[in-house]
């Protein structure tokens, strides 16, 4: 997270994503969330890089976590069209260590509190850890089991068709059965490796698996640190002393102290009240990328539902929206491109998602009722195409969005999904 | 827990390490010259556009799908693109000519000729401006030197500051070189060469007014120094049209090498990114296209008026029409081919190699229906806005049916990315 932050201030992504957009898109019940000033922002981004690191090194290492958690969590608060599951992954993994022991060895704290080091700590955490990290392959592959993925193999055939120039590999793309091949594979191998993972007779295998599947999507897909994050943070399922055997390869007196971990501490035993609330951070975890079903239809459609659910990379959409914004005095009609009021990147990101084109559509009302120009009635043409497949309208055109509140009920504006598969087209 | 086996570790390292180095490397572009195009000689009749892929200066055949790679169509759009880029150059070299001998002169002939001149330079114009990558394209984009800003700032036109040019002389080499893209270019010039009033746009307290310098000049003296200040305007752009065709030179800058060898050079990285810088030219058709020089004048935007006359593209020459068919022409040249009847290789070829050949249909069915409304626009949109705005409407809402098409499934079906400043991370 610290080589995170660092790309955010070499990239100018501070400046881009933050500070420039004239406006960002909030989380329902999070509009209170507010951008700070550019010189703030930056420092911010600072700050979490030296907490990160404090993390790492295990300095002050809960009070760093925990100001890390909350700080990254701000940051993914200010714009939802930030969102980024490995983001939210990140923000996860700071509360949990925050709570969790993970300092009390092989950190700064315990090389400054040497008499309270300990080399056991409640096994709970490590289940913890790896239920965390598993509910991520878990959900990514679950994710998966949909038609699009495993019959039509899409979007995968759209992705690789834009890597065909790779040696030996892009021949392979362009194999007729290539992209069915490796959606199987995807969806069999996030559906499956953390089991295979959790297994000691398998896990020699696995893991290496894992590090060539991570490193083939980081090399296929703009997708940033996710390969580095799930990379490291599967190591959780290896046996809790692998650090110390390792270490013990160059000093051999560690191996008593791996004795005494083997043995396991009983007096390292965790409260109820906080077993409860682990149990209950996992019925969560669970219960919340479920959420979908409460809607039916297609998630990637009408994205209710899609946040917060580890569906990593299983779509391509993209969409083209214009606002059709009517006075009501007059009954005069403007066309309103979203760019006049969002930067492009924010543009591709939020007109694909519904409930960001109606926060949109309520910034337009309101600006034009600012402007004199109001009380106006917002409609939208949104037409977006799913997979490859035609256009299709997003939304009901009808319906007057400056009208519509947002929630967490079913949107009934938004129009159902195409029923038509996606298009089988070839990697070239 | 078993240690494990250093041998199974060594080939799980080097099947790793295989990896990445496969993804570090992309293979060679291949050496084909796909469209030679014209020839560097002014007044030399087109050679036969190479319409496959790997055959050079054959004319007028169609493209074979089968035969299509991304390789051939970066040659066949870079060819296009340069022999667009010389077309226009020996345009404005025209342009420059007639502008300094109508300075000189001031006959209605010279001033008839250098208008003349000016029409056949913006008609080339207009199809280059879908030809906006690499050099053309902004600073901040791959390759970009901000030349189409230099040669046309419009919509960021400034008539009051050509005025106050127009009175203080700043339009003297080198002064006009260094000034901002709103007081040069080809739209400055169509105001100086076209408009004959003797008025002027700034408000009563801009100082050509309040210290009466610009009434001063008296309306003889405002004709001649619009003339030179046309002349001044065509030199500019005569020198930074022959700037960008350099910068595509192999003697100069070699864009068509950063172009063709986009996977193995710096600027670009991969021919997906530099297919991509392409496509985003296409987009002109829909802010500058549709959005602009149609929907702010038939009053869809930010207007208080019915309609906005103002905001049409060329409100002194009156060849906002012509400017929207040409633009279409260069949609074309680059979506369907550059050779004779469109043919060669194109966006198109892609979408059917790909499988999408619909898509493809679909796309030229529009960009079809798009013309034909440009080309029944009876009488031209400066009339037609205050006769018939229905009309002008009917044109809007075909540019949209194109531009729907390219925003959604063009993008997502060859996985091009909108044009945007940057790339973040994704997931």
């Amino acid at each position: 997270m610290c080589i995170s932050m660092l790309r955010f201030i070499g990239y100018g992504w501070i400046d881009e994503f933050f500070v420039d957009p004239p406006l960002h898109f909030k989380y329902w019940g999070f509009a209170w969330v507010e951008v700070l000033p550019r010189a703030e922002m930056h420092a911010l981004f600072w700050i979490l890089a030296a907490l990160a690191l404090g993390i790492m090194l295990g300095v002050y290492h809960r009070l760093a976590a925990a100001l890390f958690a909350a700080g990254f969590s701000y940051l993914q608060l200010i714009d939802v069209a930030t969102y980024l599951n490995h983001y939210y992954l990140a923000s996860l993994l700071a509360l949990l260590l925050a709570f969790s022991p993970a300092h009390r060895a092989f950190s700064v704290d315990a090389f400054r509190h040497r008499n309270r080091r300990a080399f056991a700590v409640p096994a709970f955490w490590l289940y913890l850890f790896r239920f965390q990290v598993g509910v991520v392959y878990t959900f990514a592959g679950l994710a998966k089991a949909q038609s699009d993925w495993l019959v039509h193999a899409q979007p995968l055939r759209i992705w690789l068709g834009s890597h065909t120039d790779l040696p030996v590999l892009g021949a392979l793309f362009t194999l007729p059965g290539a992209p069915t091949v490796m959606s199987w594979a995807g969806f069999g191998f996030d559906t499956s490796v953390s089991f295979w993972l959790l297994l000691h007779r398998t896990r020699r295998f696995a893991y290496p698996a894992l590090l060539v599947f991570h490193a083939l999507t980081g090399v296929l897909f703009p997708i940033g640190m996710f390969p580095v994050i799930m990379t490291l943070a599967a190591l959780v399922f290896f046996p809790p002393a692998w650090p110390l055997r390792l270490w013990a390869r160059w000093y051999p007196a560690i191996t008593q102290q791996e004795h005494r971990v083997r043995q396991g501490d009983r007096r390292a035993a965790l409260p109820r009240a906080a077993l409860a609330v682990g149990a209950l951070y996992c019925t969560l975890q669970i219960a919340v990328p479920l959420r979908f079903l409460t809607y039916g239809g297609n998630v990637l459609w009408h994205e209710q539902g899609m946040r917060f659910s580890w569906r990593v990379m299983v779509r391509e959409k993209n969409a083209s929206v214009t606002y059709l914004v009517r006075e009501k005095t007059t009954g005069r009609v403007r066309h309103v491109n979203p760019r006049s009021y969002v930067t492009r990147i924010q543009e591709r990101e939020i007109a694909t998602q519904p409930d960001l084109v109606l926060q949109l559509a309520h910034h337009i009302r309101d600006d034009f009722q600012r402007r004199g120009l109001g009380p106006v009635e917002v409609r939208v043409d949104a037409f977006v195409s799913l997979n490859g497949r035609r256009l299709a309208r997003l939304i009901d055109p009808q319906v007057d969005l400056g009208a519509v509140r947002d929630g967490l009920g079913k949107a009934t504006w938004i129009l159902p999904s195409p029923s038509e598969p996606p298009p089988h087209t070839q990697p070239i | 827990m078993k240690r494990a086996h250093p041998a199974a570790v060594a080939h799980w390292v080097k099947a790793l390490a295989f990896a990445l180095s496969i993804g570090a490397c992309r293979k060679a572009a291949p050496d084909e010259r796909v469209y030679q195009g014209r020839s560097n000689t002014p007044g030399t009749p087109p050679v036969g556009s190479g319409g496959s892929a790997g055959n050079p200066g054959s004319g007028g055949t169609g493209a074979d799908p089968t035969a299509f790679s991304k390789a051939a169509l970066l040659g066949a759009v870079a060819d296009c693109a340069i022999d667009r880029y010389r077309e226009f150059r020996d345009a404005a070299a025209v342009l420059d000519d007639t502008a300094r001998t109508a300075a000189a002169s001031a006959a209605p002939s010279d001033v008839a000729s250098m208008r003349q001149a000016w029409l056949v330079a913006m008609a080339k114009w207009e199809q280059v401006e879908l030809f906006r990558f690499g050099p053309m394209a902004r600073l901040v984009d791959p390759g970009g030197r901000d030349i189409r800003d230099r040669i046309d700032g419009w919509p960021l036109v400034s008539r009051c500051g050509i005025e106050e040019r127009i009175v203080s002389r700043a339009y003297d080499a080198p002064e006009l070189s260094m000034a901002l893209i709103n007081v040069r270019g080809l739209a400055a010039f169509e105001y100086v060469a076209f408009y004959e009033g003797s008025d002027n746009a700034c408000s009563n307290f801009t100082a050509i007014n309040a210290h009466g310098t610009w009434a001063a000049l008296g309306a003889a003296e405002i004709a001649r120094r619009k003339l030179e200040y046309a002349a001044a305007s065509a030199k500019d752009v005569r020198l930074q049209a022959e700037a960008l065709v350099e910068a595509w030179s192999p003697t100069g800058g070699n864009f068509r090498a950063e172009l063709l060898g986009a996977a193995q050079r710096p600027t670009f990285g991969s021919e997906q990114k530099a297919l991509n810088a392409v496509s985003d030219a296409l987009f002109y058709i829909e802010i500058e296209g549709k959005d602009w020089k149609l929907g702010r004048p038939v009053g869809l935007g930010d207007c208080a008026a019915p309609t906005c006359p103002d905001a049409l593209e060329s409100p002194y020459a009156r060849q906002s029409t012509a400017h929207l068919q040409n633009n279409l022409a260069g949609f074309r040249l680059v979506f369907e081919g550059c050779a004779a009847g469109n043919s060669g290789t194109g966006f198109d070829d892609w979408l059917r190699a790909a499988g999408a050949s619909d898509l493809a249909d679909r796309m030229l069915a529009a960009l079809e229906q798009a013309e034909n409304a440009v080309a029944t626009l009876d009488p031209p949109i400066e009339q037609a806005l205050a006769t018939d705005p229905a009309k002008v409407m009917g044109v809007y809402t075909a540019f949209k049916g194109l531009t729907d098409l390219l925003k959604t499934e063009f993008v997502t079906v060859l996985n091009l990315e909108l044009p945007k400043p940057a790339q973040g991370d994704n997931d």
